[in-house]
């Protein structure tokens, strides 16, 4: 590791500590490894030659924290706000929830309806048939229009067949997936927070 | 080493380090090194220490082509030597004590060395 490589990990770590301080640490180090440099060797020998970072930043806080001039931790902070705020926050996430669970309803009444077409378009076929049964005798001419009617029809209900059937399956599997996502993220949060 | 008394022990060693002449950090390691152990980390609380307690001064120099912090032994710090070596003729009778109080009392059990 280089120097300049070493004392942007040594800032990074040393985050708690008010901004004075922390440049004021980083250049003690700074010169340290540049004394060190200066009686030979290179940058990596002579940081090689110091502690460790995680050593040396537990150091300088832990004596920070025993004089007393560590930033004071925010979280504290956050905590309280979200607490603060849950009331609205709890509001906003019911509305979220409710418009998801509307708009799924919506995808499944399309589907349904589509479906219900294609099972009408399919079912064109055997009326067809029997229209042609039927009228086969005095109305020859209408019966094959009926049986040509029938048969466009139900052709064009097998070829959306395969369409809204990939659509149920989809919204379906989407549906299992979400379901399952959630499951987890409920008892992670819930082993947690335990 | 007591952790206890390494730490009272290294104070008082980095100041007769700079009884010498001003030094500056990475000296002050490679002089008090061979007496006691001392880290970077170590020795730089005990400066923030000693300057907040007036013991030394600081000042910055230019040394080819970039900054040095120098570290100068005040009239604080030299007081606080001679205390510490009037307090150690007290810590020699203790030892003396210790020592001869440990030797009476196994004078029967070879004696075993520290």
């Amino acid at each position: 590791m280089r120097i300049e490589q070493f004392l942007k990990r040594l800032h990074k770590a040393l985050a708690p500590l008010p901004a004075a301080e922390r440049a004021r640490t980083v250049q003690y180090y700074r010169e340290m490894l540049e004394d060190r440099l200066e009686e030979g060797g290179t940058e990596e020998e002579a940081v090689a030659g110091m502690e460790p970072i995680e050593t040396i930043a537990a150091d300088i806080l832990a004596d920070a924290a025993a004089r007393g001039v560590l930033k004071p931790k925010s979280s504290a902070l956050n905590t309280t706000l979200i607490v603060l705020g849950s009331p609205l926050w709890l509001v906003f996430a019911a509305v979220a929830v409710v418009i998801v669970l509307a708009l799924y309803v919506v995808a499944w009444s399309v589907i349904v309806a589509l479906a219900a077409a294609v099972a009408a378009l399919l079912l064109a076929l055997p009326v067809g048939i029997w229209a042609l049964a039927a009228n086969l005798g005095a109305f020859p001419d209408t019966a094959l229009f009926q049986l040509g009617c029938g048969l466009l029809l139900s052709g064009v209900g097998v070829l959306l067949l395969l369409p809204v059937g990939q659509l149920i399956c989809g919204l379906a599997r989407g549906t299992a997936r979400a379901a399952s996502a959630l499951w987890r993220r409920a008892t992670r949060q819930g082993g947690e927070t335990a | 080493m007591d952790t206890q008394l390494k730490r009272g022990l290294l104070e008082v060693c980095v100041l007769a380090a700079m009884q010498r002449g001003d030094t500056y950090g990475y000296k002050l390691i490679k002089d008090v090194s061979p007496y006691i152990a001392i880290s970077e980390s170590t020795l730089y609380p005990i400066l923030k220490r000693l300057e907040a307690a007036e013991a030394v001064t600081v000042y910055t120099r230019e040394h080819n082509g970039r900054l040095r912090k120098y570290y100068q032994l005040t009239d604080g710090g030299r007081a606080r030597i001679a205390e510490f070596l009037r307090e150690w003729q007290d810590v020699m009778r203790i030892y003396a004590f210790i020592e001869g109080g440990e030797r009476d009392a196994h004078r029967a059990i070879p004696e075993t060395t520290a």
